[in-house]
């Protein structure tokens, strides 16, 4: 029998490892237990006042993933940031999706920026732990980045844009800014820092109200006449569409955070819960509905990681968004399915306030509408 | 990066070449086992020793994985200790020309597997040898009888030590190839007070006085008629005492070799997918064929459900792969197991459905193999395990861990309000 060997003629270790990494277990560990000693008993008042952002920045930087380190270590592993992601929004929905913009921008910027452009957006998180960060990418109607709306044109200058943008984080404008739209038939992408002549925000869901993940201000953006530079212009082509697609996969995190969150509660309150004599875990027509949305929950977490892992090796433009676009749906649907037998499962306690199952219902709702596109999943199988 | 599931270049290159024999050589050869209600057959003994490879337990520890011609082996996970990933996968290929095949290779059965994980070592060497040699020598596996299947515990059927041997009586139903076996492992309760700690495992070789078959198969069962399921009756049977599995006044002993099941659970369904991988490539070209028949808008649904019903067998392999992978590196791997057989049959038998309904009236020919494979499907919902039952195991696990989590703030939330 042979054992194939490396060239140090150790045993070959290659192969599927589907194992987080120290790192990636230490920052899963930590978060788990900041999300469950704090996030969770925050969530009421993030929901209702805001989130001190400096709060979460001091949260990211004790485990070594502030926006600042990861522009300066440039383009990392993509799990990392979805444990991260998963485990905060498994804490609070509303924080977890506040930490996605500045990952988004770090995860796009560590491949697809220049150095120039990942030093200022450093310096700009580095010198203000509570700097925002927008990304204006979604366009709501299921569009695919190959099918944005948002024109860019060439101008003598530099460049313009026109568009409408939705779920956008500060609306009324951020310390750094990332725009993702269209010229032509490519894909373009621009990054930069302060107010910005062009974008408007169309309406500030925290004060309009909002059903939820109301941690930070949020709400569609028009733009019309909006100028970029080159020195702001990201590198194009299938990187851009790779790494845009990284960036897609962590609302797919946050979607399986809120998921797990809210069935491991009703789990919980199924096994103390007593009803005609024992409790409600021992009934399958309750048990039952938790088991399958578990182990739904892990198949799409593997899928979710898996076309993380896949995304560098995909050079065809529609393979990457066709991938990203499904694990986002499956997350989406996961979320929203969850979070409902996550309050019905309890019962009528599930709708009051007392309990977070009904806000982790609301936020499932934001989360699963910001990014699903009804062509890859028919009503059927949503 | 860490994560990976990328399978490297040369075990994709055997995996491939498991799919081809599957195809070339298994695929003609499944009307035959159905028809003949067997997968020993005269015809496929040439497919049998034409696998590409061994993965008998007794060649590789912990259901290992070795090339035929080279002796290689080979792996699919970072481990270095086990094969359970690359098993997982050539269980899939093996069974993609379709199931019948691959558990009438040599030395591949239960009863080997838990040899390996609880026999002595005389045991090994006395059992392993006539495997070893090749032949027609084969196991087959008793557990369940008319009144029970997964509740192990209620086992009637009994072993009374009498000086140096056991004498049994009592019935076992549906053993899987249990007549066409040389040698069968039968489970027995030595106590039926002390429950599953009275269980243990006896190995009975076929042709012993005491031994009755009452049924060889079910006749014409609904699908999977390769697989034979016995009826047999066992009346003042006497064994060596040494025939029982492992250490007979230890009670943990079988239950430490039930474990196994764990791993086989995975394996169980990635045959499953294998074998609906298949069908899905096959109805694909049937249906390129017939895209006259189709109007330009249902041949595009067509070839997006085709698309999601390969996604969705991706999805369950991944799941699949999971349990072996923690099986490789020795961690616990009892829930994710169970996650994986309780789900795949919902998986896979929603992909036959709609199968049928792209292939349409044709699909009901037996012509083709689609109405078997269908007929097929519905029996790994029935193995190892009924999904019901499983999901009573993934149960256990969930809750106590959600317990754990979120019990204190669960048991909070039933306070009574104040005001």
């Amino acid at each position: 029998m042979q054992v194939s060997h490396n060239a140090k003629g150790h045993p070959m270790a290659d192969g599927m490892n589907l194992g987080l990494s120290a790192g990636q277990q230490a920052i899963k560990d930590q978060f788990h237990l900041i999300a469950r000693e704090d996030l969770l008993n925050r969530s009421a008042e993030v929901e209702r006042e805001g989130l001190d952002l400096k709060l979460l920045t001091q949260l990211l930087d004790g485990a070594g993933i502030a926006p600042a380190t990861l522009l300066e270590q440039g383009a990392g592993d993509p799990h990392t940031l979805l444990v991260a992601v998963e485990e905060l929004a498994y804490g609070d929905a509303g924080i977890g999706w506040a930490a996605v913009p500045a990952f988004q921008i770090a995860t796009i910027l560590g491949t697809c920026g220049t150095a120039g452009q990942r030093r200022a957006a450093r310096d700009v998180f580095g010198n203000d732990a509570a700097a925002t960060a927008s990304v204006l990418l979604y366009e709501d109607f299921g569009r695919q980045p190959s099918e944005l709306e948002t024109r860019i044109t060439r101008t003598p200058e530099g460049w313009t844009a026109a568009g409408h943008k939705s779920s956008v984080a500060y609306p009324h404008g951020a310390d750094i800014s990332l725009l993702v739209g269209r010229e032509g038939d490519e894909l373009a992408g621009f990054c930069f820092t302060g107010p910005r002549p062009g974008l408007t925000a169309d309406r500030d869901d925290r004060e309009a109200g909002k059903i939820a993940i109301t941690a930070v201000p949020s709400g569609p953006v028009s733009i019309e006449g909006l100028t970029v530079t080159a020195d702001e212009r990201l590198a194009a082509g299938p990187e851009l569409h790779r790494a845009v697609g990284q960036a897609r996969l962590l609302l797919a995190a946050a979607l399986i955070g809120v998921s797990r969150a809210s069935l491991e509660f009703c789990a919980a309150y199924a096994v103390h819960r007593t009803t005609w004599g024992k409790p409600l875990a021992q009934y399958q027509g309750v048990s039952f509905p938790l088991i399958e949305h578990a182990t739904e929950l892990e198949e799409v977490r593997l899928l979710v990681w898996d076309v993380a892992a896949r995304l560098a090796k995909h050079g065809a433009v529609a393979d990457i968004e066709r991938q990203v676009t499904r694990a986002v749906n499956r997350a989406s649907s996961l979320g929203l399915r969850a979070t409902r037998d996550g309050v019905q499962l309890i019962g009528v306690r599930g709708i009051t306030r007392d309990l977070p199952a009904e806000r982790w219902y609301r936020a499932a709702a934001v989360l699963g509408a910001i990014d699903f596109d009804v062509l890859e999943t028919p009503f059927g199988l949503s | 990066m860490t994560i990976s599931f990328e399978v490297p270049a040369d075990a994709r290159k055997l995996l491939d070449e498991l799919r081809d024999w599957s195809l070339h050589e298994v695929r003609p050869l499944a009307r035959l086992a159905d028809s003949r209600e067997t997968k020993y057959l005269d015809e496929g003994r040439r497919v049998i020793a034409n696998c590409p490879i061994d993965m008998s337990p007794l060649s590789v520890p912990e259901l290992g994985l070795v090339e035929r011609s080279s002796g290689k082996r080979f792996r699919a996970s970072d481990s270095e200790r086990a094969s359970h990933v690359l098993g997982a996968l050539a269980m899939e290929a093996m069974c993609y020309g379709d199931g019948w095949a691959w558990g009438a290779l040599p030395r591949n059965a239960n009863l080997e597997k838990m040899l390996d994980v609880i026999g002595t070592p005389e045991q090994r060497e006395r059992w392993q040898t006539p495997f070893s040699d090749g032949g027609d020598f084969q196991s087959s596996f008793a557990f369940t009888e008319e009144h029970c299947g997964s509740d192990i515990a209620a086992i009637r059927t009994q072993a009374v030590r009498d000086g140096d041997e056991w004498v049994i009586n009592g019935r076992k139903r549906f053993s899987s190839q249990g007549a066409e076996a040389t040698v069968m492992l039968v489970f027995v309760t030595v106590d039926p007070s002390q429950g599953l700690r009275g269980l243990r495992g006896v190995v009975i070789p076929q042709g012993t006085p005491g031994v009755r078959i009452l049924r060889e198969t079910e006749e014409r069962k609904l699908g999977m008629r390769y697989l034979r399921q016995s009826t047999i009756e066992f009346v003042d049977l006497r064994v060596p005492y040494d025939n029982m599995l492992g250490d007979p006044d230890d009670p943990n002993s079988l239950l430490e070799g039930l474990n196994v099941l764990n791993r086989t659970r995975p394996f169980c369904m990635a045959w499953n997918v294998g074998t609906l991988r298949g069908a899905t490539d096959f109805v694909h070209e049937w249906a390129s064929s017939q895209t006259a028949g189709f109007s330009p808008r249902r041949w595009q649904r067509v070839e997006e459900d085709l698309a999601e019903i390969r996604a969705s067998m991706d999805d369950l392999m991944r799941l699949i792969i999971s349990a072996a992978w923690k099986a490789d590196h020795g961690r616990p791997h009892r829930i994710e197991a169970a996650m994986a057989k309780a789900h795949g049959p919902h998986v896979v038998e929603r992909g036959y459905r709609r199968l049928l309904q792209i292939m349409g009236s044709e699909s009901s020919s037996e012509q083709h193999l689609l109405e078997k494979w269908y007929r097929d499907a519905v029996c790994f919902d029935l193995l190892e395990g009924t999904s019901q039952i499983l999901k009573l195991t993934v149960g256990r696990g969930i809750f106590a861990a959600a317990d754990r989590e979120a019990g204190a703030a669960a048991k909070a939330a039933l306070e009574p309000i104040t005001a």
